[in-house]
């Protein structure tokens, strides 16, 4: 019973990481068309930027809590400065190339981080009061993940919640669907893209914050993350958030069970669940009709 | 506004197949050139070769029918695997190249089968699953693939001198790339190009659009298997990052910089690529930051990459002559 | 109010309009007729700055708006209706209709507000919960129209909004387009051209992304040889 429901609570956590990481992704990609390989450079640098902040502010009480609201604003400044500048130029341009595009700028991310933070691995540590294990129902469990979990779930709900019920948010929806008649209806199109770009690197710089009392940060991890985003957008459907949602938490459980009960072949399992789904129900859980 | 070297054909066959036997010629001399330095240069012009094949089996897919695959390292990783192998335990090259061709193009049957009813779009998604997959097993199927600390390929004996390796690898890749020049200009060619303008359109008229991408796809999982068979023997060990989709990204960098839409352009592009690399190596160890730049002004300034580049120079080369 | 100057204009590399010409004028209703594929959805779209022209300008109110975006164009004034609806299939309603909301900062009373489209088109009133992607094609049309009005547009550009639907239904429409033509102007792209010389003051005939002929409405709808010539099949 112990090790089920820690187990439940680690797929969970990492569930929800992975959940606003991928929202993120599939904001970027509804709205601007864009496949964004570089979001989990946004990522990687949510993780940094805890750490130098972590860094700085030492042990002042709630250093965590600032680096929570700081670090993912300076992501999205960054997104944003790179959709205006960079993206913004190869918009009608072949996906192969606007993929390539977006992979270039791993590269030169993860070496600025090298060059910045260097080449040391290093992790943030949570505050006191997380790092302790809590009692529940006589099971011991980390608090903090279970906060991650807690916040995921608050976070998905003010998401579905701004998408669903602002004026903004169907902004959002309705340029998923079709640019070029929002554009005809007088939304600022540009700026729209801009924002939204910079918004889903924001949810990628909460996910990197989130995550980094939890793993080492190294120039490069934003690789790992994206490979699953991929999988969860492709089970989920590509451009559905409630998807991403469904399958972030399908692929948190086989990684923690998966782990626990097949560990040869848990790297497997959701390449094979990937892979079935688009054989099976090619547009994912809660995908829109494939168009050819 | 005809281009000259446009996928439909070119103007003249001779004009083509002049240049073809000059870059061929050059290829055949270019060791003689290369002999009185040091054998890295030959081995670069080596690995060269090998990635130009890499590249034309992205390219074959992906400049002629417009379907991306985002895992051609899973057949230049298998290749290389089955490879080293069967090296391993017969050491025969030629069993090796054969076996290292034909496994992928297998997997790629059955796999293609599946992959092409679905969008472009999915079928890059389904291309990358597969290589991860590929990845998966070479990382944990340790008793057969050592994992990542790599499989330890044996030297060939009458291979060992670099020269002779460098005119193997050359003939091997020379009737590769005559083989898809054959194939480009085929009627089977044409219709890849047809379905790549216009998949609808292919097959009202009763192509089996399906069918024909299923068996480029396949000859393109041979190719590119059989480039990572020869890069077993060359480079000596195998591991899995061989068939990481980053590896993936590889052949599509090449196409990129040379211009998909070029027969030549995996050529330029392999060149360029590993010149770059190997010398940008050389003067720092952030050669990431470099690279990635240098490729991203690239896409930005030459949608057609460096054979674009050059046909427009031309082009405008001659305007002026013609003007005078 | 509207000008367009002899535009020429490529989709990709195809050659559609190869000079068009035409003027709307404030309070008029004009037509543009023509056979299928002669370029009247092009011609459209390059107003609105979808597909600019290459050559010629489009002036509305004299300054001159092509190179401009959609949305700057329709900010000033110019709302679009597309040939194929192009409602929002994931948002109800409601809120295709509140998205494109606009006041026009003028005479409160002469604003169409949500309500007041409402009226014009009750089915919608009856509706509005209803998400867009499950209505009918007559409903979609319906509910086009009304997202470009609520936008309070001076010029509207119609494109081909007779096209698959009923009689009864277009009947409808016409009524209800005989109405929005009090306040508003409007540029009506249509292959059905007894639906667009009901509505119509003048109409331009295209033939081969040309401009072939101007007239006013009736003379059009009386002349049998000119219809045979240019516009039926």
């Amino acid at each position: 019973m112990e090790g089920y429901l820690s187990m439940l609570v680690n797929g969970l956590s990492y569930a929800m990481l992975l959940f606003l990481f991928t929202a993120g992704f599939t904001l970027q990609f509804g709205v601007l068309g864009v496949l964004n390989l570089a979001h989990g450079s946004f990522y990687m640098l949510g993780v940094f930027f805890s750490l130098t902040i972590a860094m700085f502010l030492g042990h002042l009480a709630g250093s965590f809590w600032i680096g929570l609201l700081i670090a993912p604003l300076f992501v999205a400044l960054i997104g944003a400065f790179m959709e205006r500048t960079l993206l913004r130029r190869i918009y009608g341009r072949d996906v192969l190339v606007q993929y390539l595009f977006t992979y270039t700028w791993i590269y030169i991310l993860d070496d600025l981080v090298r060059m910045i933070w260097g080449a040391r691995y290093s992790i943030v540590v949570m505050p006191d009061y997380f790092a302790s294990a809590i009692n529940v129902m006589g099971v011991n469990l980390s608090p903090y993940r279970l906060f991650i979990v807690v916040f995921g779930l608050v976070m998905g709900f003010l998401l579905w919640y701004f998408l669903q019920k602002t004026k903004m948010g169907m902004f959002v929806r309705a340029a998923s669907d079709n640019r070029d008649m929002v554009s005809s209806l007088g939304v600022n199109t540009p700026a729209l893209f801009t924002i939204v770009f910079a918004v889903g690197a924001w949810l990628a710089g909460i996910g990197g914050v989130l995550a980094s009392p939890l793993q080492t940060a190294y120039a490069g991890m934003g690789i790992a993350i994206i490979v699953d985003c991929f999988i969860v957008v492709v089970i989920g459907g590509m451009g559905s958030i409630k998807g991403a949602f469904i399958a972030a938490l399908l692929i948190g459980f086989l990684r923690s069970f998966g782990i626990a009960f097949f560990p040869e072949l848990e790297m497997a399992l959701k390449y094979i669940l990937m892979a079935a789904v688009i054989i099976l129900r090619p547009r994912g859980l809660f995908g829109k009709e494939e168009v050819h | 506004m005809r281009n000259k070297i446009i996928q439909a054909g070119p103007d003249s066959k001779f004009n083509y197949l002049s240049w073809a036997a000059i870059l061929f010629v050059a290829a055949v001399i270019v060791p003689l050139v290369l002999g009185q330095y040091p054998p890295y240069y030959i081995r670069l012009a080596s690995s060269i070769l090998i990635f130009l094949l890499y590249g034309i089996s992205f390219n074959l897919l992906y400049g002629f029918t417009g379907f991306l695959s985002f895992g051609q390292a899973a057949y230049f990783g298998t290749g290389a695997y089955v490879s080293a192998l069967i090296i391993i335990a017969t050491d025969s090259l030629f069993l090796a190249l054969l076996g290292g061709a034909v496994f992928p193009a297998l997997l790629s049957v059955v796999l293609g089968y599946f992959c092409v009813k679905r969008s472009k779009l999915y079928f890059a998604m389904l291309t990358l699953a597969f290589a991860q997959l590929i990845y998966t097993i070479a990382f944990r199927w340790r008793d057969v693939t050592r994992g990542d600390d790599g499989l330890i390929v044996p030297r060939i004996q009458y291979l060992s001198d670099p020269y002779h390796f460098y005119y193997f690898i050359l003939a091997i890749v020379a009737v590769c790339v005559l083989i898809h020049w054959v194939i480009v200009h085929s009627s089977f060619g044409h219709t890849l190009k047809a379905i790549c303008q216009s998949q609808d359109r292919v097959s009202f008229i009763g192509v089996p659009v399906e069918k024909q991408v299923h068996v480029a796809f396949i000859i393109s999982a041979f190719f590119g298997g059989l480039a990572g068979a020869i890069y077993a023997p060359y480079i000596g060990i195998v591991s899995p990052a061989l068939t990481h989709w980053e590896y993936s990204l590889i052949p599509v960098i090449m196409v990129v910089f040379g211009g998909p839409k070029y027969f030549w352009g995996p050529a330029i592009g392999a060149i360029v690529y590993m010149v770059l690399k190997d010398v940008v190596t050389l003067y720092t160890s952030y050669w990431m930051i470099v690279f990635g730049l240098l490729l991203m002004v690239i896409i930005l300034v030459t949608p057609n990459g460096v054979m674009g580049l050059l046909e427009q120079g031309v082009k405008k080369f001659k305007a002026r002559f013609a003007n005078k | 109010m509207l000008k367009v100057e002899g535009i020429h204009t490529y989709y990709g590399t195809s050659y559609i309009l190869q000079d068009v010409s035409l003027t709307v004028n404030e309070g008029e209703v004009v037509c543009v007729l023509g056979r299928n594929g002669v370029g009247k959805t092009t011609t459209i779209r390059s107003i609105i700055g979808l597909t600019p022209p290459r050559e010629g300008n489009v002036y509305y109110k004299n300054q001159k708006i092509n190179g401009l975006q959609p949305f700057h164009i329709n900010r000033l004034g110019i709302a679009y209706v597309p040939e194929d609806r192009q409602v929002f299939p994931e948002l109800t309603v409601y809120e295709n209709l509140f998205i494109a909301q606009r006041s026009n900062n003028g005479d409160n009373n002469a604003e169409w507000t949500i309500e007041k489209v409402f009226e014009l088109f009750p089915e919608l009133g009856r509706i509005d919960k209803r998400l867009a992607g499950k209505l009918s094609g007559g409903e979609q049309q319906m509910l086009t129209i009304a997202r470009a009005l609520v936008g309070n547009p001076e010029l509207i550009l119609l494109d081909e909004p007779s096209e698959g639907l009923a009689p009864k239904v277009v009947l409808n429409l016409l009524e209800a387009l005989k109405v929005i033509k009090k306040s508003t102007s409007i540029l009506l792209a249509e292959q059905n051209a007894v639906f667009a010389l009901n509505l119509a003051d003048r109409g331009y005939i295209l033939e081969k992304g040309r401009t072939v002929y101007e007239a006013d409405a009736e003379t059009i709808r009386s002349d049998k040889e000119l219809q045979k010539k240019y516009l039926i099949i």
